[in-house]
């Protein structure tokens, strides 16, 4: 049985993991705000730009990029996008679960898998082929630094090197929900059926300045860095979230420890003076006696 | 009731969003463009410059820089890389930034070529600036 003493340096330390966890929720939620901005004020331009790329590709005729044709090469590159740091709740696990699930179905293809975020790496690195990590010079990734990754893999797969580029990463639904998945990013394809849609939904006779391949010409690349680059503000985002969260029901739970133990320990000092009284009454008692 | 919904958005963020407005001159590759009521669908690409948009509460200003401008049925999108607004410049600021470029620019230690495009890059954007803070 738990002695007072005992009951009592558990509390301490029970209380100094609630003040810890505590402040790293404060942070996680400054962070989260900054992080939300980001990805929030990226996601309007970025879904127009890729819509607009989608639409002009199908209304323009024969129009081919090099980004666009499907390759004869069997071998794919992942970027799996992880955190540094753990405490984040099921941000990381969750991510190896769905890279895992991926890689099983996708047993046809030769994959390889290079990291941004060390935690996933090492989960999975012992069952996948795994290649380099990258880091970059503050926590938060530059758009800069976003596009030489980008253009790395890109290279990759323009030199005919990989036949598919795809990103695991974590995309931020709310400050509490975050959604794992595996995205195909390269070659970038509008299937045949999409392709009609946008057709029969865009029935306008769309005026291009200079022409529909210049314009292409230029965006396409613009889409593919920003598509790598929302995947990463997404991921950071729903990091901080998931951070967040963890640390808010920790602090719950020390809350709760705390709670159950004083309990104990109060009773428990009960009991003893409850004993120690008893034991005085009867000793006078037996001396009158 | 106004012909056109103006959406201006950068990676930074929208700068406005379903903004009401007649009459828009964009800054195009090959030349300003005005957009007015019943206006043809264009895709074109823009050029950095400055945007003027007429709405019934007056006119108002923008730079923007490369990206691409779609008009379609009632609607305009701009897609630009950077954008602001008039209301936001600082025009000592720009002032001093445009300054700053001219200077290095001036010859007086040699700059490599990287630099050297970096330097204009950074001159054309305060002379915008500045253009765009003298319009408010």
């Amino acid at each position: 049985m738990a002695n007072i003493k005992d009951l009592k340096k558990k509390i301490k330390s029970t209380k100094g993991t609630l003040k810890i966890t505590k402040a790293m929720k404060l942070v996680s939620a400054a962070k989260l705000n900054k992080a939300q901005i980001r990805i929030l004020g990226l996601r309007p331009y970025s879904t127009e730009l890729e819509g607009t790329v989608r639409t002009v590709s199908a209304l323009a005729q024969n129009y081919s990029n090099e980004y666009f044709l499907p390759k004869m090469n069997n071998q794919a590159i992942v970027l799996v996008i992880s955190s540094d740091k753990g405490l984040c709740g099921g941000y990381n696990s969750q991510l190896a679960k769905t890279v895992r699930k991926f890689k099983a179905e996708h047993k046809d293809e030769d994959l390889k898998f290079v990291w941004i975020g060390k935690k996933v790496r090492e989960l999975l690195s012992k069952e996948v082929n795994s290649g380099k990590t990258y880091t970059f010079a503050k926590i938060d990734p530059t758009y800069e630094e976003v596009r030489k990754i980008a253009d790395e893999l890109g290279q990759l797969f323009i030199t005919g090197e990989v036949g598919k580029v795809y990103v695991a990463y974590n995309s931020f639904v709310s400050a509490i929900a975050f959604d794992s998945k595996v995205r195909q990013i390269l070659p970038m394809q509008v299937a045949e059926k999409v392709k009609e849609e946008i057709k029969t939904q865009y029935p306008y006779d769309f005026k291009y300045d200079p022409s529909a391949e210049t314009i292409l010409d230029t965006l396409v690349p613009e889409v593919y860095l920003t598509t790598v680059y929302t995947c990463m503000l997404d991921a950071i985002a729903s990091e901080h979230g998931s951070r967040m969260n963890a640390m808010e029901n920790a602090s719950k739970n020390s809350r709760e420890m705390v709670k159950k133990l004083s309990l104990k320990m109060n009773k428990l000092r009960q009991a003893k003076i409850t004993t120690e009284l008893i034991e005085v009454v009867s000793g006078a008692e037996s001396l009158n006696g | 009731m106004s012909a056109y919904k103006l959406n201006l958005f950068t990676p930074k963020g929208s700068v406005v969003k379903d903004l009401e407005c007649n009459d828009i001159v964009i800054p195009t590759c090959r030349g300003e463009i005005n957009i007015l009521p019943d206006h043809t669908h264009i895709l074109t690409e823009l050029s950095t410059g400055l945007m003027t948009v007429k709405t019934p509460m007056g006119l108002r200003h923008f730079s923007v820089t490369a990206g691409l401008c779609r008009v379609l049925k009632d609607t305009v999108t701009i897609l630009s890389f950077t954008s602001e607004k008039a209301e936001d410049i600082d025009l000592d600021r720009a002032k001093a930034a445009k300054a700053k470029a001219i200077d290095r620019l001036s010859g007086k230690e040699s700059l490599s070529d990287v630099d050297l495009i970096k330097f204009r890059r950074k001159l054309e954007r305060a002379e915008l600036r500045v253009r765009l803070a003298n319009l408010k």
